[in-house]
């Protein structure tokens, strides 16, 4: 995958989405969903408008938290702990503390519960789970090739 | 040339062009955006769709600016997530909530007892019973599924009228609440949806996919102004709707609209197209900005002026003892949105209430009809306790799935104030070259009283039924924008007092007139779009023709 994470810090992000979400014997976790492969193409594409806040506070954010701090998921809980109360010490990069931590999070659930197409959700894991089916599953077993109204084109 | 230039195809443009249309007149809509056909809605990915709002103009090059008021010096670029640039605006992705405004709104002097000093009410120059056979209008071309005189709470219908389809179906969990909320003296109803529950229109009943606001409809079973009132103006071949037309400005002379100015490319040149009426309906910040831009003669200071959002909160909660309301169901989200509405709170005639005028709520489940990532990204398990994950967002999880739950949202009445108003940013400007708006808003005390208030008691009488509380956002004072947008171009008897008369037609430009919510000269306290689309019909009747 063309990404914009190193392998360390795939490794950072991995333990602290498993923390958010861990894998269970009953449920599916971040790390069966894939949730690090939905952020690292997202930080390796280039169409959405906050993408370089992201990159900057991943880069910055994962650096000061170091290796350690986030070496397992049970040390990634506790360092988010500190992070959602903005209590973390040695923090130096220029990134609030609460502000990361919510872009981790949602960027967990997203990578989690968003359809596989863009990435995370592996094989709908999550989906298959918790209940929710293909979107668009719905209307594909009658999937018209017309659309039901199509408006006559204005431009003359 | 054309009789009316409309612009904006949406909820009033495309009434707009219906009416006159069928009147006979030739009219020409302008549309910024470009046609979307049902199937380019699918598949229904909350990602793209929701998360990243894939219809709605962007803060990074499309903005709103904000000001606050004790943050004026830092102005902020926020996103404008109401309004979408596609043939049929916003209604392509609205929840299509269509309450009425009732008399409580339309003279809210007399429901209002407490008006703060520092607030500007005034009464609407209509009222409630001019208004209704506009509504009924409405209700009939767009479609909406509802029943009449369910509560006494509900809004009132003329003898012998009903909604032109019944009710959607309603939740599982509606036997329970409305059994709650009875024991509390309060009587909930199924409330009007512009989502058909059964064929209607040539458009089919809705199959309860789960997926309404911010999503278009792939079957067209919601009604959107391209599936109804736009279709059957260009079904008249009077109508001419032009996509990719940026309107920059109108064009007056004298005292009179000449016709407006437009761009078909973001750096080309503005090209004039003539008409002797020119109808703006494109939503009222958008609106303010383009009389603002256009130097509509405001002899008073009044252009922006008096913009409100309505207060909104939520509360959520979950109730321990009773089952999930769809046991065993194989697939989420799968029912249709909003199925009870809590009205009974409109007006409160207490006089140990902090309020008088209040709002009213829409009550979902959240398990069968929000989306995953909203759902999950907003798990609390309590007011001080948001943005749950680990084993908590398990525990939440978990709950949601094997117990009831029930979540409300609230619309509330707001004080209309001058300081709270739309002007023309000095710096940032939009992709056409137009500046972008530059807003100040910060609400009333009132409005945050009333909405703690409204909250407070639907979560008291969930409490008393056995729930436990979960979510809870009040209003903020802040509020760097919301979907329920009003005022900016107040509409009045008195050219002193406000912008457009009670045609809805510019006090300084004759011929140019306003059909969306900017009109408002209160924010009343409901869901406003039916009440934008029955003063339409109202206007477009009315309006003289051409000579």
């Amino acid at each position: 995958m063309t990404g914009f994470l190193s392998d360390t810090e795939r490794a950072q992000v991995a333990a602290l989405f498993e923390a958010l979400l861990p894998g269970t014997p009953d449920a599916p976790g971040a790390t069966d969903a894939g949730a690090v492969d939905y952020l690292d193409r997202l930080l390796g594409g280039d169409h959405y408008d906050q993408l370089d806040d992201w990159r900057r506070a991943y880069r910055e954010g994962l650096a000061a938290l170091g290796a350690e701090r986030t070496a397992n998921p049970e040390v990634a809980a506790k360092t988010l702990i500190d992070l959602s109360h903005a209590t973390l010490p040695d923090w130096s990069a220029h990134v609030d503390q609460h502000r990361f931590f919510t872009m981790l999070r949602d960027h967990c659930v997203e990578g989690c519960f968003a359809d596989p197409r863009h990435g995370g959700n592996r094989d709908g894991v999550i989906w298959t789970w918790y209940g929710y089916q293909q979107p668009a599953q719905p209307f594909r077993r009658d999937a018209r090739r017309e659309p039901v109204t199509r408006l006559p084109q204005g431009d003359s | 040339m054309t009789d009316a230039i409309i612009v904006g195809s949406g909820a009033g443009g495309g009434t707009a062009a219906s009416v006159l249309a069928r009147r006979g007149w030739q009219v020409t809509v302008l549309e910024k955006g470009g046609h979307h056909n049902a199937d380019d809605f699918l598949p229904y990915d909350e990602l793209n769709f929701h998360t990243r709002r894939a219809l709605i103009p962007h803060a990074a090059d499309d903005p709103n600016i904000y000001l606050a008021g004790e943050h004026a010096d830092q102005p902020t670029r926020v996103e404008r997530w109401w309004t979408a640039n596609l043939v049929g605006g916003s209604t392509m992705i609205w929840d299509a909530n269509v309450p009425r405004y009732t008399r409580e709104d339309f003279e809210v002097l007399s429901y209002l007892r407490d008006v703060p000093a520092d607030a500007d009410m005034v009464n609407w120059p209509w009222t409630y019973d001019e208004f209704q056979p506009c509504f009924g209008r409405a209700e009939t071309e767009w479609g909406v599924s509802g029943k009449a005189r369910q509560s006494p709470a509900q809004e009132p219908v003329r003898p012998g009228y009903d909604y032109p389809m019944p009710p959607l179906r309603p939740h599982a969990s509606t036997q329970f609440l409305m059994a709650a909320f009875d024991r509390a003296g309060m009587r909930p109803y199924l409330g009007p949806r512009a989502i058909n529950s059964g064929n209607y229109g040539g458009r089919p009943a809705c199959p309860f996919c789960g997926f309404n606001q911010f999503f278009g409809c792939a079957v067209n079973s919601r009604a959107s102004s391209a599936n109804t009132v736009l279709r059957s103006a260009l079904d008249t071949g009077r109508c001419e709707l032009r996509t990719g037309h940026c309107v920059t400005r109108v064009v007056h002379e004298g005292g009179q609209v000449r016709g407006v100015l437009y761009k078909t490319e973001p750096d080309g040149a503005e090209e004039f197209l003539a008409a002797p009426r020119v109808f703006v309906s494109i939503q009222p910040i958008e609106s303010a900005r383009l009389f603002l831009h256009s130097q509509v003669p405001d002899p008073n200071a009044l252009v922006g002026r008096y913009l409100t959002y309505h207060p909104h909160g939520t509360a959520e909660l979950t109730f321990p003892l009773q089952p999930v309301w769809v046991d065993g169901a194989a697939y989420q989200p799968r029912t249709a949105i909003g199925s009870l509405q809590v009205r009974d709170l409109y007006t409160v005639d207490d006089p140990a209430a902090p309020v008088s005028k209040v709002g009213k709520f829409s009550v979902y489940d959240p398990y069968t009809c929000t989306p995953p990532i909203r759902l999950v990204k907003g798990a609390a398990l309590g007011p001080d306790h948001r943005q749950v994950w680990g084993e908590e967002l398990h525990r939440y999880l978990q709950e949601l799935r094997t117990q009831g739950g029930v979540s409300f949202s609230f619309t509330g009445e707001a004080m209309s104030m001058y300081d709270n108003r739309v002007e023309l940013d000095p710096e940032v400007v939009d992709p056409w070259g137009v500046p972008a708006a530059r807003i100040h808003y910060r609400h009333h005390p009132y409005d945050l009283a009333a909405t703690g208030y409204a909250l407070d008691r639907v979560v008291r009488v969930m409490t008393d039924a056995g729930g436990e509380l979960r979510g809870y956002e009040p209003q903020p004072a802040q509020n760097p924008g919301y979907g329920h947008v009003h005022g900016t171009l107040r509409a009045g008897a008195d050219p002193g007092a406000s912008v457009l008369g009670p045609d809805c037609q510019s006090h300084t430009v004759s011929g140019l007139y306003v059909l969306d919510t900017a009109f408002f000269p209160t924010a009343g306290a409901s869901n406003p779009t039916l009440t934008l689309l029955a003063n339409a019909y109202r206007v477009c009747e009315q309006v003289p023709a051409p000579a």
